[in-house]
């Protein structure tokens, strides 16, 4: 069993009387074909993007069954043989497949998304919004409640380290401040060399205002 | 931090460079997996006024949903939703 949606566009001048007989014809077929049908859907007259046979609107309509690969075919036979439809579309649809890559990959969580994204771009409208709002209001009300106590527990652990490091080193713990902060370093150096050559300082000056 | 921030403004010169904000793929941040060919809406977002589809690199759809797009346009082309072309 196979999923298909077909769609296809009636000319404007038949009369709307006509076009629910058409319409119901082509139920027919795919009743005929013991097909199931899922939906029957009427847009009724839409303007078309570009004439096709000189219409510039036409009636649009969708069907959407369950059935042998047999029923589409003779459907688009109809089509062709019916002057008044001026366009028809067939489309699969893979609904196994696409349930299962969905159970084997699980949605990721996004990271960049933020709230505002999301109730732009959301279709659906409401319902996601309010669902997602209640979520972060939660995980604000816990984050500030745990973070400060793991904060306390990993600082203190981290720092001595660190410090033992250094001090047990000893030359090491210049070195680190003078590659992360060269601007305190380079005035210290220019103050101990100020007496002896003065045209260094001015170098080292005209870099920094680059 | 503080070196790559000395680099970034020795780079510029008076130009403060400005790292171009990242793109996410729009139909990714609402985990739609198929797109409609029967969403007129959202198609024409990527159908600028001459009709083409815009690009991934403009956009930031991720090559998933861009070739999902590009067949639901396709579609919606044949059934006289979106132009071919227009000027």
């Amino acid at each position: 069993m196979r999923q298909y949606e077909t769609a296809f566009l009636i000319a404007p001048n038949l009369p709307e009387e006509d076009n629910e007989k058409l319409i119901s014809q082509m139920a027919e077929v795919v009743s005929k074909k013991k097909g199931k049908m899922v939906s029957v859907d009427e847009w009724g007259k839409r303007k078309l993007a570009y004439p096709i046979q000189k219409f510039e609107e036409a009636y649009y309509v969708f069907f959407l069954y369950e059935g042998d690969p047999s029923i589409p075919v003779e459907l688009e036979r109809r089509f062709k043989q019916t002057e008044t439809i001026i366009r028809y579309m067939t489309v699969k649809n893979d609904i196994k497949e696409s349930a299962k890559k969905r159970a084997k990959t699980p949605p990721r969580k996004k990271r960049g998304a933020t709230v505002r994204h999301q109730e732009k771009i959301s279709a659906e409208g409401d319902k996601p919004k309010e669902e997602r709002k209640p979520e972060i209001t939660t995980i604000s009300k816990t984050e500030p409640k745990e973070s400060p106590k793991e904060k306390l527990k990993t600082e203190p652990v981290e720092e001595p380290k660190e410090e033992s490091k250094a001090t047990l080193e000893g030359e090491t713990k210049k070195e680190p401040k003078v590659e992360q902060r060269p601007d305190p370093a380079a005035e210290a150096v220019d103050k101990a060399e100020e007496k002896t050559l003065k045209d260094l300082p001015a170098e080292a000056q005209e870099k920094k205002e680059k | 931090m503080r070196m790559a921030r000395e680099q970034r403004r020795d780079r510029g010169m008076g130009k403060r460079y400005f790292p171009p904000k990242r793109k996410v793929c729009r139909f990714c941040e609402n985990r739609v997996r198929e797109i409609d060919y029967k969403k007129v809406d959202i198609l024409k977002k990527y159908v600028p006024e001459r009709g083409k589809i815009t690009p991934r690199r403009v956009t930031g759809t991720c090559a998933y949903h861009q070739r999902k797009l590009t067949t639901a346009i396709k579609r919606a082309r044949l059934l006289a939703f979106l132009p071919y072309v227009s000027d």
